[in-house]
């Protein structure tokens, strides 16, 4: 080749006389081969051609006799070929095999691009080729490309676009952006989407991102312009540790109390049982706590279970727990990352109090099929997602399904051998772009639930939600997001174990809701979000029928319940100095409580129960019985004391308008959610909080919050309160307030071999319940512990990765033992013996301590392979304490003797493995 | 009706089947001795037989043994007509009122000063009629026998249900006594220091009673027909002892008002379901006593009125099948031994033996004795009496 290029120079140089600009030729050329032809045309124009030999060889010229363009001619004789061809202005022809070239240098490559001529492509040009063409502006690779066209204007502009992975297509969520040498920096969202502030002229952007390969981009800026950036993938499949995408971002943004987490990060951490749980991950946290270890709910911050907004896709979880709250329902081969908000929740949010819990899940591989999987001692999961139509359209299906049923024919008990369970998930997700403005997400989920008790007691429950999510770009600087989404859960209890009692109980609740949210960046100092929400709320709290023929249950429904609850919100950060950051956000809810419905009325001054109703009042649909409504305000100020230290001070006010019905001590499948009526008033909470951060020149970051947070009309039961087929609740419940408050230390190092936290914890959470009747307050009006007060937790979450393939783990957890009420004394009645209960709460169990470790060993390191597999070896409570889970007290002979119940007492190993391919 | 108990009940169970690693295990709670020297009050009106029965007691720490008696106090049933019916002090904390006569549509309640001068009261009760027990039946399950009742009432006005019972049953000691030591000179005449026993005086053969242990309810609140169906009073496993001979039960129902169900139903939950995360929240209860000059006093337990109605059921062994019956086994390893008449006194002064039989001489005098343990050859040694109740056959 090299030597038929300097042919071809030489002889070109030896016929400097031609006409430079004759481009037609004329001849016959029928029959020459391609050499030959090219001869022909070097002697008639001023074309020299560059091509290698071998293409050409099996090449016979068909034309005949000829008159015109060598253009037309060249493409008559590669028609039907491999060959591609190209013509420079510079009169040069490239032969090409397969790919057609472009024959000139991107725009941009030189810094005098505006006088360019402007280059016509071939219309086969393949971009994919170069990875970077100047139209496309899709660039993984060190190419310089322009973006936007020069008006004249010298000021910054701003620049948006995708960052996606190059190998899937699907977005890369919170990759942080930033233009080099400058302090400028941006993060993408959600759907990868970024929008960035940038001096015009010659600059470079470099991307970093949990788990891809730090990349950059010589970018030469002529005006507003749309950018899109792909990473690729770090090959090391040994997971990156951490976390927090952005490693200042905890400095550096104005929110406080957010926690997130990658799948990556949370597949290392030693599971029980071998299942990646998101909800147990999240106890690792500081500030967050559950009662018990098979518990599925948590406490954030000192608030109950119900008052965490849990939203999957932006539609809500209500029940987010497999097997009664041993796994959660999050399959981890589909999740993307989870953001946890304790504090410093921006307007966007509300509907509860202490936190909103945000799961995303991926989106399906955008270039190829792939199928991952795995199996654990108690699950079976494959996830299948793949391209429908390449680089625009996706989908991801994901399904998991227990096989637990052979366990419990393992156990003795008669009652659990004759007993079944199962469970499955599935989730299905599709995403469209529809064109560079316009994005469409679907998602949608559904989990089961099945347990059969000794054959004759059916329990089921499941949980359902969808979502279709529209994003459109109005410009760079504002976009727009639909949202409509619908959740529903529900459960039902059968029973045959008596024919006269045989029954079926069921529970249900819809939950409907529709959003519109913009983001509107009117300058580099305020980004701006406003939205308005709809929420329609349906319950059936209970309908109870007869089973069989011989079943004397009488049928009865607990009244239907609707509301709709309706917010506004407005909210700007502003960046009033480089050093100083406020957030300032107003939501305003209204809630609406309506009919049909039959209200009872309550004589005043005296218990509300069944005897003290005096009148009954009947609303017609829609009507409204009870409304409420508050502003929720919510203000955040960060200020850079360095440019690695800041300090951050917030004040979040919620409101919630549902709340659970639960008598237990733990989240049970039976419990009931019920709307705010006209006695149970909607909770709202206000948390003051306040926090100082640093980071260190090596990667260690330390934070240290205090909080302190007040509740107003938070639920809590009567002693011995039915919440199940109760048709007056408001008799059952009392209203206490609630506060809580503490103080959270963390040291983090996110990055290199060895990597984690530790974290210290100490929060109290106290309820108070006053009442002038004596039989709806606690403990006689004082505050006392609520079931979550744990003052004290310690956590450590380390990570060492000895080599590319094997990464070691190790999880420690403390925290002091949950309240409970014991029995303080004992007496005699009708010659049994009976208990005298302390106050509520007034003792706790033991203290908690575990320790669980893991290793990961991934298989080997080629790239390209059938199937990337890895094994997970866990042990999960590896000192075997028998922690206490609960305390119980079993009367024996003449004295009560106390018992703890320790769920996991001995260390449990388990083995997973995961494939992909 | 619902039987939310045993969903929570397996709810719970459920939690262990996973529960690879689970164990339970005794665990000392550090709790302060707090003042818990309540009154706790038992205390019926039986209007069927016309007596009130009183149990005056204190509470006390749960891991403490002794139950303290509140004795010398003044007891006295009242009602709403302004009379009081003095109650005598028996023993033991015990109060005893007999011979009332009731007055119709009246309420009663309880008025109680102990010795040191506090003066409780409780609220007034109704009387409720109490209709009669349908049917009290045995049913043969897999794993045991199940004894169940029916009852209703046609007017629809009984509701809520309370039963106790009392179970008697017959039990062998493993070999027959059929002599014994009399006299008390052992050294003097031996022959008088055995003789043969009556019928009266057999220890083979013993009858033990037991009152229900756990509190019975039912409510038919949200029945079309204030109907119980197959409500079981007991549960005797297969190859119990209680069913090796004869067995029988008698069921007393009550007639109880909503609040004493709910009252009942709360106490349930401070003795049976003694903590599990899906119990609900164990919590104080208190029945319906209050110190009159100081409210904020803790005082326990509960006055209650009623008539009652009785069932009783009796099962011999034959009648059940055989998978059900009493398996004999050994559980104290007996075994007879054989002593000589010199070896007799010994025996005697150690009082842990019971003779079984002798073995004459020529003259019919007794040269040697079988004997063994007393829990081997005293039934009474295990709890019950050698007395036949009068309702035996």
């Amino acid at each position: 080749m090299k030597r038929l290029l300097l042919l071809i120079i030489l002889v070109a140089l030896a016929f400097p006389a031609f006409s430079q600009t004759r481009t037609t030729i004329t001849g016959n050329f029928k029959g020459l081969t391609f050499s030959k032809f090219v001869e022909e045309v070097e002697k008639q124009t001023p074309y020299r051609f560059y091509y290698r030999q071998a293409w050409v060889d099996s090449l016979t010229i068909q034309t005949g006799d000829y008159t015109g363009e060598v253009s037309s001619l060249l493409e008559m004789i590669v028609e039907g070929s491999e060959l591609k061809f190209a013509i420079s202005p510079e009169y040069k022809i490239f032969i090409t095999k397969d790919r057609s070239i472009s024959s000139s240098l991107a725009e941009g490559f030189f810094e005098s691009v505006q006088n360019r001529p402007v280059v016509n492509l071939p219309k086969d040009f393949d971009l994919s080729f170069f990875d970077a063409t100047a139209s496309g502006n899709r660039v993984s690779a060190r190419k310089i490309v322009t973006v936007g066209i020069s008006d004249g204007n010298t000021n910054p502009v701003t620049m948006n676009g995708y960052v996606l992975n190059k190998a899937s297509g699907e977005p890369v969520i919170g990759a942080s952006i930033y233009v080099e040498g400058l302090s400028n920096a941006a993060m993408s969202d959600a759907s990868g989407y970024y929008w960035i502030v940038v001096p015009r002229g010659r600059q470079t952007l470099r991307l970093q991102s949990v788990g891809m390969k730090a990349a950059s981009f010589p970018i030469v800026v002529n005006g507003p312009g749309k950018f899109d950036m792909e990473m690729e993938e770090s090959i090391i499949p040994l997971r990156e540790v951490l976390v927090v995408a952005d490693r200042d971002a905890r400095v550096t943004s104005v929110q406080m109390g957010v926690e997130k987490l990658d799948i990556k990060t949370m597949k290392q951490m030693p599971s029980v049982l071998g299942e990646v749980d998101v909800m147990k991950i999240m106890l690792t946290l500081p500030g967050v706590q559950s009662v018990g270890e098979g518990a599925s709910g948590l406490n954030v911050r000192g608030g109950a279970t119900n008052q965490n907004l849990i939203l999957y896709n932006d539609a809500p979880v209500y029940n987010p727990s497999h097997l009664f709250g041993f796994f959660s329902v999050f399959n981890p081969d589909v999740l993307k990352s989870v953001e946890l908000y304790k504090s410093g929740i921006t307007a966007e949010y509300g509907g509860r109090l202490s936190s909103v819990m945000d799961i995303t899940s991926r989106e399906g591989n955008l270039k190829k099929v792939t199928v991952t999987g795995g199996i654990s001692p108690i699950t079976g999961r494959l996830t299948v997602e793949g391209p429908i139509i390449k680089d625009r359209t996706s989908f991801l299906v994901g399904a998991r399904s227990t096989y637990s049923d052979w366990l419990l024919r393992q156990l003795k008990s008669r009652e659990i051998k004759n007993s079944n369970a199962s469970f499955y998930d599935l989730n299905f997700n599709l995403s469209h772009k529809i064109d560079d403005r316009n994005n469409l997400f679907v998602s949608a989920y559904t989990s089961n639930d099945r347990f059969t008790f000794n054959r004759d007691t059916l329990y089921s429950y499941s949980d359902q939600n969808a979502a279709v999510k529209w994003k459109h770009i109005f410009t760079n600087k504002l976009f727009g997001t639909v949202t409509g989404s619908f959740s529903r859960y529900k459960y039902k209890i059968s029973s045959e174990e008596n024919p006269v009692d045989a029954f079926n109980l069921g529970f249900r609740i819809g939950h409907i809701n529709a959003k519109a949210d913009i983001d509107f960046f009117p300058n580099t100092a305020h980004s701006i979000k406003a939205g308005l929400q709809f929420t329609h709320y349906g319950l059936s709290p209970g309908t109870l029928t007869p089973r069989g023929n011989e079943s004397l249950i009488i049928a009865d429904e607990v009244q239907r319940e609707r509301g709709l609850e309706t917010a506004l919100y407005l909210g700007d950060q502003f960046d009033i100095t480089p050093r100083l950051t406020v957030y300032g956000g107003i939501r305003y809810s209204v809630y609406q409580f309506l009919g049909p419905r039959d209200v009872f009325r309550y004589a005043k001054g005296v218990e509300k129960s069944e005897a003290s109703i005096t009148d009954t009042t009947s609303f017609d649909s829609g009507k409204t019985i009870a409304m409420y409504h508050g502003a929720e305000p919510r203000f955040f100020v960060r200020y850079l004391i360095a440019r690695k230290t800041s300090v951050k001070v917030s004040y979040t006010r919620m409101r919630q308008y549902i709340q659970m019905l639960t008598n237990t001590i733990a989240v049970s499948p039976t419990d009931t959610w019920k709307l705010s009526d006209r006695y149970i008033k909607p909770q709202v909470a206000d948390q003051y909080a306040a926090g100082f951060y640093q980071n260190t020149r090596n990667g260690i970051e330390f934070s240290l919050e205090g909080y302190y947070k007040v509740m107003q009309n938070a639920l809590d039961f009567k002693d011995g309160a039915v919440v199940t087929m109760n048709h007056h609740i408001e008799t059952d419940v009392i209203n206490a307030d609630g506060k809580a408050y503490g103080v959270e230390f963390m040291v983090k190092k996110a990055a290199g071999r060895l990597n984690g936290w530790i974290s210290y914890a100490y929060s109290r959470s106290l309820l108070q319940s006053k009442s002038r009747i004596s039989s709806e307050q606690v403990n006689d009006g004082n505050y006392y512990s609520s079931n979550y007060d744990k003052p004290h937790a310690i956590n450590f979450i380390g990570n060492y990765k000895f080599s590319r393939r094997f990464n070691f783990s190790l999880n420690i957890v403390y925290s002091t033992g949950r309240p409970i009420t014991i029995p303080l004394a004992r007496y005699e009645q009708n010659g049994q013996l009976y208990l005298y209960y302390s106050d509520r709460n007034e003792y706790r169990i033991p203290d908690y301590f575990r320790t669980d470790f893991s290793v990961n060993v991934e298989g080997n390191h080629k790239v390209r392979k059938l199937a990337h597999s890895s094994w997970t070896f866990a042990v999960y409570n590896l000192t075997g304490r028998a922690n206490a889970y609960s305390v119980y007290f079993v009367p024996e002979g003449d004295r009560i003797k106390a018992y703890k119940l320790s769920i996991f007492a001995n260390p449990i190993p388990t083995i997973t493995y995961n494939f992909k391919f | 009706m619902l039987n939310r108990n045993s969903l929570s009940a397996f709810i719970g169970t459920y939690m262990f089947v996973l529960l690879l690693g689970a164990c339970v295990e005794p665990i000392n709670l550090p709790v302060n001795d707090a003042d818990v020297n309540f009154l706790a009050v038992d205390a019926y009106l039986d209007v069927s037989h016309g007596e009130a029965n009183v149990k005056l007691m204190r509470a006390v720490p749960i891991n403490e043994e002794r139950l303290p008696f509140e004795d010398d106090a003044f007891v006295a049933v009242e009602d709403n007509s302004n009379n009081q019916y003095v109650l005598s002090n028996l023993d033991s904390g015990r109060y005893k009122l007999t011979g009332f006569s009731p007055s119709a549509d009246s309420q009663y309640r309880l008025y109680v000063k102990t010795s040191n001068g506090k003066e409780y009261r409780s609220e007034f009760v109704t009387v409720k009629s109490t209709p009669e027990i349908k049917e009290l039946a045995w049913r043969a399950r897999s794993d045991g026998t199940q004894i169940v009742l029916d009852t209703e009432d046609e007017k629809r006005e009984t509701r809520f249900y309370r039963w106790n019972f009392e179970e008697t049953w017959e039990y062998h000691s493993r070999y027959v006594s059929w002599i014994k030591f009399t006299g008390q000179d052992v050294d003097t005449i031996l022959l008088d220091i055995v003789d043969s026993r009556g019928p009266a005086d057999m220890i083979d053969k013993c009858y033990k009673t037991r009152s229900s242990a756990q509190i019975l309810t039912s409510s038919t609140e949200g029945l079309a027909r204030d109907i119980v169906n197959d409500f079981e009073v007991t549960f005797i496993p297969a190859g119990a002892e209680r069913l090796g001979y004869r067995y029988s039960i008698l069921v007393k129902q009550q007639a109880i008002s909503k609040e004493t169900y709910d009252y009942l139903e709360r106490l349930k939950k401070t003795s049976q379901d003694l903590g599990g995360l899906y119990a609900p929240q164990p919590s104080k209860v208190t029945g319906n006593f209050k110190n009159v000059n100081n409210p904020e006093e803790t005082v326990l337990g509960y006055f209650d009125a009623g008539y009652s109605t009785e069932m009783r059921l009796s099962i011999t062994t034959d009648e059940l099948p055989s998978y059900l019956q009493f398996l004999e086994e050994s559980p104290f390893s007996c075994r007879i031994d054989t002593a000589t008449i010199a070896e007799l006194p010994t025996l005697y002064a150690s009082g842990a033996y019971t003779l079984l039989e002798y073995f004459a001489g020529e003259d019919d005098t007794p040269i040697g004795f079988t004997y063994s343990t007393n829990k081997c050859a005293d039934c009474r040694t295990r709890g019950g009496v050698a007395t036949k109740p009068p309702f035996w056959p």
